[in-house]
């Protein structure tokens, strides 16, 4: 039944593979570029030896790590494991590079360890990679530090190491992240806008899962009754459970059929659903035209998604004119926007709610009221 | 749905903005480093620019204007030259800011371009300006080593490949989500149907429902066989359901649940019968069984039918009822008769039974009607009328 949920996963799944081929590449190049300035400059570290078997772990852990075909290097395990060799190598590194002045040449391997965290950000939870990202630049740093002997200056390279090392993985998780909310709100957003094409009063996509849970529960309840597993007389618990399933399936069985369009794409959404209150007894939303639908969505889609602070409430109200005159094919909507300074409001938002109707707004404190006036089509609107 | 701000230009300005600001903040670590530069005025100088450049950064995050992203390209620009002019003895600070600056504060502004059309010669400037300005500093002043020029160019490289990177796959992406509208549009309407196909199947949520009522009461009052027999009748009509399948139990005599356009009354009256029998009341048929009744009448007429046996069980005071089918030409009529208290029709309201919602309403629905009968201590008749 839900197949279009099942591609979205899919979908998601593949955006975020495709978003991993590019992080595999960066950190590829992070690493060889690492290396490049280790091999060029490998006669001046005091101990290379120490320095060789760190970048032969770390080319180690790259096999492991970089191909993405070893379901193991993505399991939590598998990444204590590469975090614990990656705590190897940097401590190798900085022993192999020590001279404890400031001549010392750069710890390059520890740098290729922000290659390979960067490898692990679409795998991991950011809290895991920010972690690891944060005590590789701790180290480093303290390093640093440790081996100045006043030359302040001296600290301007080592700047640029930590930065090498650091911030790869940091943009890596800002990526991945950015990229999931813009998944996830693409998502919701042609979920929403498909209501708009829907008849104009339905029973929306949650009805019918809450149905069959319900549906499901009594089922489950009378087997249990049927095979003897409840013992009659039941026990007050099951009784006040038959009684509540009865209750929610007698309101499931004759609510739910009079919710308007609006009132679903408000509802289902994870986007609009926490900032968006409809408020339309009549159930007139239904009369708006396809093309108003999609306009009026657009503007509290704007108004709601693209600002989405704490602080802001959105109050979508319908009801019939007051005035006198053909009252029957005029609606009134009025946008009751908090939190929003009129300054900020998106020029698209104008423009999409002139599509909907005549409109005029007004400002108090940091409400923004907008009132349309727009003309519908009886006859044909509700279809 | 028309927008302004895409979601593929927040991921490219948020991915811009974080690199900037911790270049920039980088650069500005590098340069207030204590020798650096000459206090006062080239330090404050160079760090009013990379101020500049840090605030256009934060800003980049939530605004849109093409004018931060040039804001930012003059400061870190004017900043290297500013750093060119001032350290004539280079040290290894300023050097280091050098290629933070080059490589880092610059390119990053290219990120949040997406390497779009009508950014790439805007770009190019900037990329060739700043190699003017490194490049000349490198050979102009003696101290200077050539890493800045190594690292500005990885620099560069590595923004330019993440604008080119994320600035095409964003909007791939978006495109791919955006082309599944179809696909949920046909999830909606196959949702909705299932949704109806539930709520249609009302008969058998009257049974599951008066079941479930009975075991609200914990069952008490009723035959624990029969209870235990119905509720098993009913989770196989609901598992019934479940599948995919509309129940229709008519070989064994159970509720007809098909959408068929026209349906019996007979094998249906059975069914209700059997129901009442379970819970102690036994129902008397009289007249006729095959009578021809469109699904949703018929389904209004056994709802109310079996609503007025309840009434019967629990009010009457007898275990018997009497129920008599006739139909003419237009109507079928039911006359329900129990020989138990009766009421005063004027003293019990009869919305207090169930009355005019559950039996009057449903009837209404489908043009039919109801009619109560009553007094105390000569029974009660209920005659129900629906429409062929």
């Amino acid at each position: 039944m839900t197949f279009a949920s099942d591609l979205r996963d899919e979908q998601s799944a593949l955006a975020l593979q495709r978003l991993g081929y590019g992080l595999t590449v960066s950190a590829t190049a992070v690493i060889l570029i690492s290396l490049v300035a280790f091999v060029t400059g490998a006669q001046q570290y005091p101990h290379v030896g120490l320095c060789i078997v760190a970048w032969v772990l770390l080319a180690c852990t790259a096999i492991f790590v970089l191909p993405r075909r070893f379901a193991f290097a993505e399991s939590p395990r598998g990444f204590l494991v590469v975090i614990a060799v990656s705590a190897v190598i940097v401590a190798l590194d900085i022993v192999g590079s020590w001279t404890g002045t400031t001549e010392s040449p750069h710890p390059s391997a520890a740098t290729a360890v922000g290659g390979i965290l960067l490898a692990c950000v679409n795998t991991r939870p950011v809290r895991d990679i920010v972690i690891a990202t944060a005590v590789l630049s701790a180290a480093l740093v303290l390093t640093f530090v440790t081996s100045l002997h006043g030359d302040v200056l001296a600290l301007g390279p080592r700047i640029v190491v930590v930065l090498l090392a650091g911030v790869p993985p940091m943009i890596g998780v800002q990526v991945v992240r950015s990229f999931r909310s813009l998944v996830q709100i693409e998502s919701d957003r042609t979920q929403v806008q498909a209501t708009v094409s829907t008849a104009g009063i339905t029973v929306g996509m949650l009805a019918s899962k809450e149905l069959a849970r319900l549906d499901l529960d009594a089922e489950r309840l009378l087997d249990a009754v049927a095979t003897g597993q409840a013992t009659l007389p039941l026990s007050p618990k099951t009784a006040s459970q038959a009684a509540s399933i009865a209750t929610e399936l007698r309101l499931h069985l004759i609510a739910g059929r009079g919710r308007t369009w609006l009132y679903h794409a408000v509802s289902e959404s994870a986007v609009l659903g926490p900032v968006v209150t409809v408020t339309d007894s009549e159930g007139l939303a239904a009369h708006l035209s396809t093309d108003q639908r999609d306009a009026l969505l657009s503007a509290i889609w704007l108004f709601a998604a693209d600002l989405s602070r704490a602080t802001q409430k959105l109050r979508i109200d319908l009801r019939q004119p007051m005035k006198n005159g053909d009252t029957d094919r005029r609606i009134s909507i009025r946008i009751e926007a908090s939190g929003v300074p009129r300054k900020q409001v998106d020029p698209a938002v104008w423009q999409a709610i002139r599509k909907v109707g005549v409109h005029t707004e007004s400002h108090h404190e940091d409400v923004l009221l907008v009132d349309i006036d727009c003309d519908v089509e009886r006859s044909t609107g509700a279809t | 749905m028309p927008r302004n701000r895409s979601e593929s230009s927040r991921l490219l300005s948020e991915t811009c903005s974080s690199l900037g600001i911790a270049m920039s903040v980088a650069a500005l670590l590098c340069v207030s480093l204590p020798g650096a530069l000459p206090l006062p005025l080239p330090y404050f100088a160079v760090l009013a620019c990379l101020v500049a450049a840090t605030a256009g950064y934060i800003k980049i995050r939530r605004v849109r204007s093409l004018l931060l992203p040039a804001i930012v390209a003059v400061a870190g620009l004017l900043s290297l030259l500013l750093i060119g002019l001032f350290g004539a003895h280079a040290n290894l600070a300023t050097t280091s800011a050098l290629a933070i600056i080059a490589g880092g504060v610059i390119p990053s502004v290219a990120v949040v371009t997406g390497i779009s059309r009508g950014s790439v010669v805007p770009l190019a400037v900037v990329f060739v300006a700043t190699f003017t300005i490194v490049v000349s500093i490198v050979v102009l002043s003696d101290g200077v080593r050539q890493r800045p020029i190594a690292l500005a160019l990885i620099g560069w490289a590595f923004c330019v490949t993440l604008a080119l990177w994320l600035g095409r796959m964003a909007p791939q992406t978006v495109r791919r989500i955006n082309s599944m509208g179809r696909a949920y549009h046909a999830e909606r309407q196959a949702s909705e149907t299932e949704a109806r196909r539930r709520q249609d199947a009302r008969l058998l949520h009257d049974t599951v429902l008066a079941t479930l009522t009975l075991l609200a009461h914990s069952g008490v009052g009723v035959n624990e066989q029969a209870l235990r027999e119905q509720a098993a009748e009913d989770a196989a009509l609901l598992r019934q359901l479940r599948m995919g399948f509309t129940p229709d139990p008519s070989s064994s005599g159970e509720y007809n649940l098909k959408p068929v356009t026209e349906s019996t009354l007979g094998n249906t009256l059975e069914s209700v019968k059997q129901r009442f029998r379970r819970m102690g009341l036994e129902v008397n048929w009289h007249g006729t069984g095959h009578v021809f009744l469109p699904s949703e009448t018929l389904d209004a007429f056994l709802l109310a039918l079996a609503e007025c046996l309840e009434n019967v069980r629990r009010h009457s005071g007898v275990d018997e009822a009497h129920v008599t089918i006739t139909d003419d030409e237009e109507t079928v009529r039911a006359m329900v008769t129990d020989a138990g208290v009766g009421f005063d029709l004027g003293t019990i309201e009869p919305s207090r039974l169930g009355f005019a919602e559950s039996i009057v309403a449903r009837l209404r629905d489908v043009g039919g009607n109801a009619r109560l009968f009553s007094s105390p201590g000569s029974g009660t008749t209920v005659v129900l009328e629906v429409p062929k």
